[in-house]
């Protein structure tokens, strides 16, 4: 009987769609095009990920849609639920996520009840990365109170303990487990808060410490990635995480739940006794050196500059906060939120600004300079797994919501989450997230921004170089400056957006002014 | 429905090549191939049989030269610049090496000559054009009876590229590709940009699901 588990997509998993007809010879008639000789990586990823849905976790949900036209929708019920049928192919983010996880080498949350497949999900890319599925399985860390260092790390030899005469003459058995190219960590909030510390040693140093000796956790400098599963994300569990750890986090993924319709394909299993990351199929496990090539191929997928300037404006909102502090800089959530404040209740101060416009208002924090360094890498490889030539404004929109979900915190006093079927996104930040970007992109295009951008020109100004600008043209851009400013302060109504403009102004007006100094006395 | 005209004159048939036994080739992956460069498989069978049944003990090399001009017949146009490139590759005194590929191909073994002629410069020729007025193929169709379209095409001009078209169906633009046997339509992303060729036009009718090849010069 034919193994049905080794079942690859033969055909293109997202076939070209630009046309033209390439020339064949009557020899290319006699090829065998099913086997193609050179398979690229990103077709291999699509490959693995169809095989994971299609074969090894039941999981009929697309949530990640793509469209190109206006999708076919149907209201549903009477409380606005929405189902629409996306035009492109769209993914299921209990899959996608982990699979680039894998590909980036980055670190990957899935939270979800028990039994939802999580560490399943985990465990398939420990064997796509080469391991066996017992490697794997044996490797995982399981979160529990009594986990102690080293429990997780290893144990220092005891004779060394007892003969040796310095720290440094003491041999540590270090578990296997630290190097291996995929680490999983069972349950992690239920792992003590001293374990957590050395846990995040690991994640975020890429090193482990023990009794004053140092193990790298990636010693050949391959593509390290991590999963962590919890059941919960909103500081249950036996200890809570701590921020720092939480913070390492790349993308958080909710385990989507059993679709009743898909009984039968769970009894064969349970008949079968059979467990898919024994039966990855060996065509799609990557070698060391194809993992190394596919993160380098995604670090070099371009975000073009109309991309940018969308993602420029959406970090923009976030981090001022009208009455924060007294001096301009320090008006931003981080004062009040290191001084001990709320900002919840700093923004329901300020009347001078419309909360339905500001979307800085929305959330009690910014965004780390980490987040936003995630968002882009996890951009571009969803970009580079559709097979585009650049990261389009779907692809972030896409995989933002993974991205800052714990990382951009909303604020539960905002008048948003307290109107009718708007309270829905109090308990659904995912689609919270997603919503804040189409709204910030409605902003951009309402304000002109793509066509227009007079900050940014001037920017440009002082990269193109001082060399050669007389006193007459600094002078002159100084005072284009100055007007700008006057412009904003004109509006009497400040925000985000306006924050970091005026920031850079400044910082422009200061580069301009210190070259005309000294300009002036050479 | 859709369809070329100069293929009309070739009766349906369940004929396989792949019940030709040609030593050396491997037929059945040839039709699985033609089939996969948007060709007939039927054609494909009929033309090469045709070609193989004019001299039976032809070369192996023989054979994938029909094998090329069969495809590309069937609509293959992937193998279009092969095809001619084989056949003029041939002895001009190789008598029975021309009557293979005029089997093969439809037009008589005095009018090769001609049929190539025309074809090195204008893909869309074949004899019987004129008589209809320049009309080459109907492309598109009814998405609901098999064809490719949801709305009617409305507007269609030539790429730069020869023989592309670009065609807008509803809020969708669509590439066409085509020569005198074949054609395929791929879906893009955004409008392309026409050219200033306008020897070839794209008919578009409003009460139709279906877009004519016609080209102005029908002789």
């Amino acid at each position: 009987m034919a193994n049905r588990w080794l079942k690859i997509s033969t055909s293109p998993t997202t076939p070209a769609v630009s046309g033209g007809v390439d020339q064949w010879t009557a020899e290319d008639l006699f090829r065998d095009h099913d086997q193609p000789a050179d398979r690229s990586m990103d077709e291999k990823l699509r490959q693995s990920y169809y095989w994971i849905v299609n074969r090894a976790v039941i999981s009929p949900y697309y949530d990640i849609e793509f469209s190109t036209r206006l999708p076919v929708s149907f209201p549903l019920g009477d409380a606005g639920a929405t189902l629409t049928l996306p035009t492109e192919a769209s993914y299921s983010s209990n899959v996608l996520l982990p699979l680039l996880t894998f590909a980036v080498g980055g670190k990957c949350l899935l939270i979800g009840g028990p039994g939802r497949g999580k560490t399943t999900v985990a465990v398939l890319m420990g064997v796509l990365a080469g391991s066996s599925s017992d490697e794997v399985r044996r490797g995982v860390r399981q979160g529990q109170p009594q986990l102690t260092i080293s429990d997780l790390v290893g144990i220092p030899l005891p004779r060394d303990l007892i003969n040796a005469a310095s720290l440094s003459e003491i041999t540590i058995a270090w578990k296997d487990w630290l190097t291996r190219p995929v680490k999983i960590i069972d349950e992690y909030n239920r792992i003590p808060t001293k374990t957590q510390s050395a846990l995040l040693t690991m994640v975020a140093e890429g090193y482990v410490e023990s009794h004053d000796q140092v193990h790298a956790t990636n010693p050949d400098k391959g593509v390290e990635s991590w999963f962590f599963t919890a059941n919960d994300d909103a500081g249950g569990g036996t200890f809570p995480v701590i921020q720092a750890l939480r913070d390492r986090m790349d993308v958080t993924v909710q385990a989507a739940s059993f679709n009743s319709r898909f009984l039968d394909e769970l009894i064969t299993r349970v008949e079968a006794g059979e467990k898919p990351e024994e039966h990855v199929p060996g065509d799609l496990v990557f070698s060391r050196e194809e993992q190394v090539a596919m993160r380098a191929q995604i670090r070099a997928v371009p975000v073009p500059a109309p991309i940018r300037r969308r993602l420029e404006f959406f970090l923009s909102h976030f981090e001022f906060v009208q009455h924060g502090g007294r001096r301009f800089e320090y008006r931003t959530k981080d004062t009040v939120t290191t001084a001990g404040g709320r900002v919840g209740e700093v923004i329901d101060a300020n009347t001078g600004a419309d909360l339905a416009t500001d979307l800085g208002a929305q959330t009690i924090n910014g965004l780390s300079v980490r987040a936003l360094q995630t968002l882009i890498v996890y951009a571009k490889a969803i970009a580079w797994f559709r097979r585009a030539d650049e990261v389009g404004v779907d692809d972030v929109a896409a995989i933002l919501p993974f991205v800052l979900r714990g990382k951009l915190l909303p604020n539960p006093t905002h008048p948003r989450f307290d109107i009718g079927a708007e309270r829905e996104l109090a308990t659904d930040v995912m689609s919270w997230l997603s919503d804040l970007f189409t709204e910030s992109c409605r902003q951009f295009e309402a304000l002109g921004r793509g066509k227009q951008d007079p900050v940014r020109d001037l920017l440009a100004q002082l990269d193109a170089g001082l060399d050669g600008v007389s006193a007459v043209e600094v002078s002159r851009r100084i005072t284009e400056i100055e007007s700008r400013i006057r412009a904003v302060s004109g509006t009497r109504k400040l925000y985000g957006r306006d924050f970091d403009d005026l920031t850079t102004l400044k910082y422009l007006h200061q580069r301009y002014t210190a070259y005309a100094r000294w300009a002036q006395r050479s | 429905m859709p369809g070329h005209l100069a293929n009309e004159a070739i009766p349906r048939s369940s004929r396989s090549a792949t019940a030709l036994d040609v030593p050396g080739l491997d037929l059945a992956l040839a039709t699985r191939n033609v089939e996969r460069a948007h060709g007939d498989p039927m054609r494909f069978a009929l033309a090469f049989a045709a070609g193989y049944h004019a001299d039976l003990a032809m070369a192996r090399e023989m054979a994938v030269t029909v094998v090329a001009v069969a495809a590309w017949r069937a609509g293959a146009m992937a193998l279009r610049d092969d095809a001619l490139a084989r056949i003029e590759a041939l002895p001009a005194e190789d008598v029975t090496s021309r009557r293979v590929v005029s089997a093969a191909l439809g037009p008589a073994v005095d009018d090769l000559a001609s049929f190539l002629e025309h074809q090195r410069t204008d893909r869309f020729w074949w004899p019987g054009r004129a008589a209809n007025r320049g009309y080459v193929c109907s492309v598109g169709g009814f998405a609901g009876l098999g064809g490719a379209w949801v709305a009617p095409p409305t507007q269609g001009f030539a790429l730069s590229e020869p023989g592309a078209f670009g065609i807008l169906a509803g809020d969708t633009w669509w590439r066409l590709d085509a020569d005198v046997w074949g054609s395929r339509l791929t879906r893009l992303d955004d409008a392309p940009d026409p050219a200033s060729d306008h020897s070839v036009s794209i008919v578009c009718q409003p009460t139709s699901y279906l877009a004519w090849v016609l080209v102005r010069d029908a002789a």
